[in-house]
């Protein structure tokens, strides 16, 4: 009898389930107003940026558009960065992807090309919603900084989603403080007036006892200004030691080989200016900075214990919203030629590396309204869109034309500029962590470039010979993987299909010169092997 | 209405969407397309044994069923077939980089004897490329390493389409610098290879930079300014431009 009742109570809750669920339905589908005479359309993005502005940036253009498109709403998904891959890859799986995603994290060639739509057909062909502007008759393509390479996938050959943004890395400084220091506001513009600062801020925290540093660091920091100083040192270096270094070929394995063969070694001046250039600026950042997380430096920065931190434009609006004081933002500046006799490798101001953008949104193939989703995606990426963007967010755009707010031109790439030579790291995954290791015995107090040396020497050969098994393995991963998608191509482009066609000569090229890298690294690998 | 389940026998995929699936990475997918498919019984097998390189797990006993099926392939398709040729060089291939050992000398041998008999096909003429790439980096001293390549130098005259020539100029170029070889050769090879053009960034500009240093140290001036202003001209706003004008000032005038 007990059975019976509870069994009872248990269907008819599934049948008050039924019956809510089936009126949810109803009213999603049949509810809304009739004047829009159809179903509405609900388009979701997904992205990770949680930075300040970013959010509010895509509220700003899905209300933009929905205004004109009344018939359709969308959803803004921002996922954690740290669970981003894992949201992804069950997402994707699971066939429940949003409409549009931002590629990045978790991203591969093969999910790529599972998972989303290419927009190779459309890429020279006008962005309908710039009609009206300068950019109506211009293909795609070129209506974007960087000719959309952001989006080109060089595996895939095709082009996947649409950029948003530019990124550039600068110093921003506490401009309350450094009038407060210096009594003005004017920020370094050479390595030496950097320098001069630094000390000008050590001596105002003993005068006033107040806790200051110059420098906020930490292992995400500190890098993009060490890493930086130190290629200032390396370019000439680089391209004597590696004849495709400015080519950016295959010039680790070159480099390595040229340490293996003792062409350069961790004696070398360039090598010894590097490292004391390095200790130079390192010993103005907090003890123990490269034990530290990237929030760390930010809540040290925000709270006014530094003058200083660098960091990337994705920052931006983050640290103007978390500070209660005025920001200033400044280039990283590097030693002048002909300065300072203890760098003498300088050949000038270097050039922002980086010349592509980012956020690249792209289209799922699960999208249920690809349409709308496009239309919405190329509304996001026209002029009027980007603009948007850009002046919520208070990140660079990505779109020609669109004008930079005043807060944000000083992350305008700069491209007159040299470009810097190799950083110690540039093995791999190894090489840096035996940095990470070592640095603080370069840049802490009782530290010395002869004490790094001796430390990180110790063990670099090691790590290069281990970066080079890695990659000399990736390199024969990628060629075998090529093999099938050459066959392929092969076969559909002798049937006559241009497209096809087209693919198979961009593979061919791009097979070539990783099949070369198969033969070249694995070479110096064990050449390494043969002690 | 709820939809009453009969079992239909799917249709099966016919060769195209077979090579269509291995060309979007479903190599698995692919591969049992062209196990239970219809269409030419050659045709099939090159494309199981094309899939069967990238099925996982990757097996001992997947790359050598895959070898079975390119010897079979070679043997039945019409002997002038690029069916015929397409199975020789993935034979060549499967010494090359998939046994262990790799059997670099019986690879090297295939793409060879597969060049001398078959051109006409841009994948098949890879095995010119790949003989480069070999040689580049066997296991001898330097000096004979130079004379292998030199030895390839008659394949040119073998090469029928741009792609193939475009390759095999571009690795040996870059087989010359890295051993040491006549730089003014190597930039006769980019030359050559230029002449074809590329269609992809990352490759043209290596090609250009590299081939603008090695001519300008070997005094080859106006080869120099040639492919650096080629660079400056395609690629305005890349980062390295500035310091490729520089190198380009710094090049000495016509006069001297």
């Amino acid at each position: 009898m007990k059975d019976r009742i509870v069994n009872s109570i248990g269907f008819g809750l599934l049948a008050l389930c039924f019956v809510v669920a089936i009126a949810r339905i109803g009213l999603k589908d049949f509810g809304r107003p009739a004047e829009e005479g159809r179903k509405p359309v609900t388009v979701r993005v997904a992205h990770w940026q949680l930075e300040g502005g970013v959010r509010d940036a895509f509220d700003a253009m899905a209300k933009e558009y929905m205004a004109a498109n009344p018939g359709v709403r969308v959803e803004q998904l921002p996922v954690p960065e740290k669970i981003f891959t894992n949201w992804l890859i069950t997402q994707l799986v699971g066939g429940t992807a949003p409409d549009i995603i931002e590629l990045g994290h978790g991203m591969n060639e093969e999910r790529k090309a599972r998972y989303f739509v290419p927009m190779s057909d459309l890429v020279d062909l006008p962005n309908p919603h710039n009609a009206g502007t300068e950019l109506e008759r211009v293909p795609l393509r070129d209506t974007f900084f960087d000719g959309m390479e952001s989006c080109f996938s060089q595996e895939l050959l095709e082009y996947y989603g649409m950029p948003l943004s530019g990124f550039t890395v600068r110093i921003y400084y506490n401009r309350d403080l450094l009038r407060d220091i210096t009594g003005g506001e004017k920020i370094p513009q050479t390595y030496e007036e950097l320098v001069a600062l630094c000390r000008l801020t050590i001596e105002f925290a003993k005068r006033t006892g107040r806790s200051v540093f110059p420098i906020a660091g930490s292992k995400y920091n500190s890098p993009i200004l060490l890493d930086r100083l130190s290629s200032s040192q390396t370019a000439d270096l680089s391209d004597r030691v590696a004849y495709d270094f400015l080519a950016n070929r295959q010039s680790a394995s070159l480099l390595a080989e040229g340490y293996r063969t003792k062409e350069w070694s961790l004696e070398s001046p360039e090598i010894d200016a590097s490292m004391a250039l390095m200790r130079d600026l390192g010993q103005y950042m907090q003890p123990g900075f490269m034990q530290l997380m990237r929030d760390d430096a930010s809540f040290y920065f925000v709270q006014g214990k530094a003058l200083m931190i660098a960091s990337g434009s994705w920052d931006a609006t983050s640290i103007r919203d978390q500070s209660d004081f005025r920001i200033s933002v400044g280039p990283i500046p590097v030693p002048s030629p002909g300065g300072d006799p203890r760098w003498p490798y300088s050949k000038g101001p270097l050039a922002d590396a980086s010349a592509n953008a980012g956020v690249v949104m792209a289209i799922t193939r699960e999208s249920e309204h690809p349409d709308v989703a496009l239309d919405f995606l190329y509304f996001m990426a026209s002029k009027k869109g980007n603009q948007l963007w850009s002046d919520v967010s208070g990140w660079l755009p990505s779109v020609v034309g669109v004008r930079p707010s005043e807060e944000i031109a000083a992350f305008a790439p700069f491209l007159d500029g040299y470009m810097g030579g190799f950083a110690l790291t540039f093995s791999g995954a190894d090489g840096v962590r035996i940095y990470r290791n070592a640095i603080n015995r370069l840049v802490s107090p009782q530290g010395s470039v002869e004490s790094f040396r001796e430390t990180f020497g110790k063990e670099l050969r090691g790590a290069m010979e281990e970066d080079l098994r890695r990659l000399s393995l990736g390199a024969v991963k990628i060629a075998q993987r090529n093999d099938t998608l050459l066959a392929a191509l092969a076969v559909l482009a002798d049937s006559g299909d241009d497209r096809d066609a087209a693919k198979l000569d961009l593979l061919l090229q791009s097979a070539a010169g990783n099949d070369y890298a198969a033969r070249r690294t694995p070479s110096v690998w064990r050449s390494f092997q043969n002690k | 209405m709820l939809a009453v389940g009969f079992a239909v026998a799917e249709p099966a995929p016919d060769v195209v969407s077979a090579w269509k699936a291995a060309s979007a990475f479903r190599f698995n997918e692919a591969r049992d397309a062209f196990v239970r498919g219809t269409g030419d019984v050659v045709a099939r097998k090159f494309g199981e044994g094309a899939t069967l390189l990238n099925v996982q797990p990757r097996t001992g006993a997947n790359i050598q069923r895959a070898l079975t099926l390119f010897e079979e392939v070679a043997r039945e398709a019409p002997p002038r077939s690029n069916l015929s040729g397409l199975a020789r060089f993935y034979i060549a291939r499967v010494k090359e980089l998939y046994l262990t050992p790799q059997d670099l000398a019986g690879a090297s041998a295939d793409y060879r004897a597969l060049l001398e008999e078959r051109t006409g096909n841009p994948l098949i003429e890879q095995g010119a490329s790949r003989l480069a790439a070999m040689a580049a980096f066997a296991s001898e001293p330097v000096s004979e390493r130079l004379k292998n390549l030199a030895s390839l130098e008659p394949l040119a005259e073998l090469l029928e389409t741009s792609a193939g020539r475009r390759e095999f100029h571009t690795s040996m170029a870059f087989a010359l610098l890295d051993n040491g070889g006549d730089k003014s050769r190597a930039v006769d090879y980019f030359l050559e290879a230029d002449r074809v053009g590329f269609t992809r960034k990352v490759t043209a500009v290596s090609a250009w930079l590299v081939a603008g240093r090695a001519a300008s140290e070997v005094g080859r001036t106006a080869d120099a300014r040639y492919f650096y202003e080629k660079m400056l001209a395609k690629y305005p706003r890349d980062p390295r431009a500035f310091t490729v004008r520089t190198l380009l000032q710094a090049l000495p005038t016509e006069n001297g």
